[in-house]
Parts: C-alpha cells; structure tokens; sequence
C-alpha cells in the first residue's frame, strides 16, 4: 500500500502543478491554488524534517520546537501579509 | 412597547442565550474534570454518542461528509447556495483575496502550534485557545478565510505530529467551521442581538458538531490506513473535539469579531464587499 505521507506528497504536488499551469495561462485561480500547493508542500516538508529530527518520539522535544515555529509563522504570516497591504493601499481602504 | 423597550428585551434576550450556552459548555468542562480525562465513556457530552452508537453515528455523519464536500469543492469553484438556489458566485482570487488567505492561514495555524501542548486550563492540555479564529475567518472573509482556515490547520497538524490521511478530513471540517457561520448568519457584524443568537447557533453549536462528524466519519472510513479504534474515535475524539471547537468559540469569538468587524468592513475587506453574486 502506498505510504499516507507519499500521498499527501504526492496531493501536494499535484496542486501546486495545476496551480502553477493556470498562473502561467493566466486563469483565474492560479495565486490561490499555487499558494495551496506551495503551503501544502510546506508542510509536508515540516513532517519530513521533524521526523528526520526525532521530534516526534517526545512531547518534550516536540513543542518547545512547535510553538517557537508557531510564533514565527504567525509574526512572518501576519508582518509580510500587512505589508503588502500597506503598500497596495489596502490599509487606507483602497481595497473597496 | 417602545421601540427602545423592545431593544432593550432583544438584548436581553440574546445575552440570556449566550449565558446558556456559555453555562452549558462550562458545565461540560467541569463534568469532564471531575470525571476525569481517562474516563470519556462517563462524560456528560459523550452520553448522545453512547446511545446513537457507531453505526448511526457513521451513517449521520456520512450523509454531512457527503454534504460537506459538495459544499466545499462547489464553493472553490465558484458555485453557492443562495436563496435554496444553486448560484454562481464571483470571488475574484486576485492578490487581496489570496492575501487574505495566506493570512487566515498564517494566523491559525501558527496560533495552534503557539498554544499547542500548554495547559491554558489546568488539566486540558489540549484546548486550542486559536479555534476562537476559524470561524471568524469565515464570517469575515468568506472563502477566502475559510480555505486559510484549512490550511492553517493542515500546517498545525504536522507541527503537532498529528500529519496523516486523517489531515485531509480536518482540512475540510476546519473549511465548515469557517463556512457555516459565514453562510447561514444573517448579520456578522456581532453589533446585534440577531448577530449574537444567529453566531451561537451557527458559529458554535452547529459549525462544532458539523466539524467533529465529519472528522469522525473520515477517520473512521480510513481507519484500515490511520489505525484509529472506531470505540475511540466515536467514544472520544468526536465529543472531545466539539467540546474543544465550541468551549473557546462561545467565549472568545464574539469578542474578537465586535472588535474585528469595523476595522475589516472599512477596509473593504469583508466578504460581502468584495463577492458577486450572478443568479
């Protein structure tokens, strides 16, 4: 049987090839489902790494590791999302 | 009755309704700590899984499986029910509205690994303070906020060594916990005794259950891949999970969105700004 994480590699990839195929042919949808991909691929590569590191076997190691990726997904997340906004005018309103 | 007598009653009204279902889910943490984690075949919010059983619990929760992956790859692809009519709906995915979902995305899942394995309550170790956003990101983004929803999850679940086949029917459970309330509430703006009944009903009890069954009924159906018990999976996890989504939700969330709401709606970001309907 075919590994669960091949797979949901595998989902992964397939999205962000569509994705990409409907931004290069300038089709409607193609940021967001390049954006799934790539988020989706992301986050395959977070299992592969922590499993690699052993992260997984304890809770102890696991979430000191956990909540500082956390934080920083959400400083990054957060910082480079309202910079953009800032800068489209999205802050101001222009988003209307 | 005045009209501002009558207000007044519709705001005492609603406030009642919170106090119930803030009271009724409190109550359902304190049975669970006084019964104690190790025993869920006692707890009070487990008993309605005990007498369906597996069986009708499986074929409930398949027909809302069913239904909830209609809904979600029929509103990606930009159809909508509206009006009991299947319509077409225009979310332009252009730079804002992916934006939008990076940061839906972003925010939760990175609030769930923030807040994962700390005991924010003594002994429940594993209330998720961020599921107060998921259904906010609904309300006030619409898809766009309910797919970030998703995601975010999907990102939390490898963080949290829960990655699998399962992720795939959380990433959908978490898109109806946003999607619910977005859809069936008449008023988000969290301003109104309507808006305030229309989220308990919607954003807590319904988006909670809805979210737990369809999780449930996915783990179940993999379970030769995942390896979960079907006694565990319906003995815990499924009560487990909508005392989890509903207890913080009923609390937190109307607080965020009467705060969120005004600075969201003036920048144009609120859904209804920035959807079209065609019929």
């Amino acid at each position: 049987m075919l590994d669960q994480y091949l797979a949901l590699s595998i989902i992964g990839v397939i999205i962000l090839v569509l994705g990409l195929a409907l931004l290069i042919g300038k089709r409607k949808g193609g940021y967001v489902l390049t954006l799934l991909g790539a988020l989706w691929l992301l986050t395959m590569v977070i299992y592969y790494a922590f499993d690699y590191a052993g992260l997984y076997e304890t809770k102890s190691r696991l979430y000191p590791v956990a909540n500082v990726i956390g934080v920083l997904l959400i400083v990054i997340g957060l910082g480079a999302v309202l910079y953009y906004w800032a800068r489209a005018g999205v802050l101001r309103g222009v988003g209307k | 009755m005045g009209s501002r007598a009558m207000a007044t009653s519709l705001w005492v009204v609603a406030f009642v309704i919170a106090a119930i279902f803030i009271g009724f889910i409190l109550m359902i943490g304190f049975d669970i700590l006084a019964k104690g984690l190790d025993k869920p075949s006692e707890w009070l919010i487990t008993q309605p899984f005990v007498v369906l059983g597996r069986d009708a619990l499986f074929a409930i929760a398949g027909v809302l499986w069913v239904i909830g992956t209609i809904i979600f790859f029929m509103e990606l692809s930009g159809w909508t029910i509206k009006g009991w009519r299947i319509v077409r709906q225009v979310i332009r995915w252009d730079a804002i509205d992916v934006s939008v979902t990076a940061l839906s995305a972003a925010v939760y899942g990175g609030a769930l690994a923030a807040t994962g394995g700390i005991p924010i309550i003594p002994g429940f170790t594993w209330v998720r303070p961020a599921n107060a956003l998921a259904p906010l990101f609904g309300i006030l983004f619409g898809v766009p906020g309910a797919l970030g929803t998703s995601i975010g999850n999907f990102i939390a679940d490898a963080l949290a060594g829960y990655l699998g086949v399962g992720s795939i029917g959380g990433f959908i459970g978490n898109f109806i916990i946003a999607y619910v309330p977005y859809k069936l509430m008449k008023d988000h703006s969290f301003r109104t005794p309507r808006s305030l009944i229309e989220f308990y009903v919607w954003g807590v009890l319904v988006g909670s259950v809805w979210c737990s069954l369809y999780i449930s009924w996915w783990l179940d159906f993999m379970e030769p891949v995942i390896g979960l018990p079907k006694s565990f999976i319906w003995g815990f996890f499924a009560p487990w999970v909508i005392f989890n989504n509903s207890f913080i939700t009923a609390i937190v969330s109307p607080i965020l969105g009467f705060i969120l709401y005004p600075p969201i709606k003036a920048r144009g970001l609120y859904w209804a700004d920035r959807i079209k309907f065609q019929q």
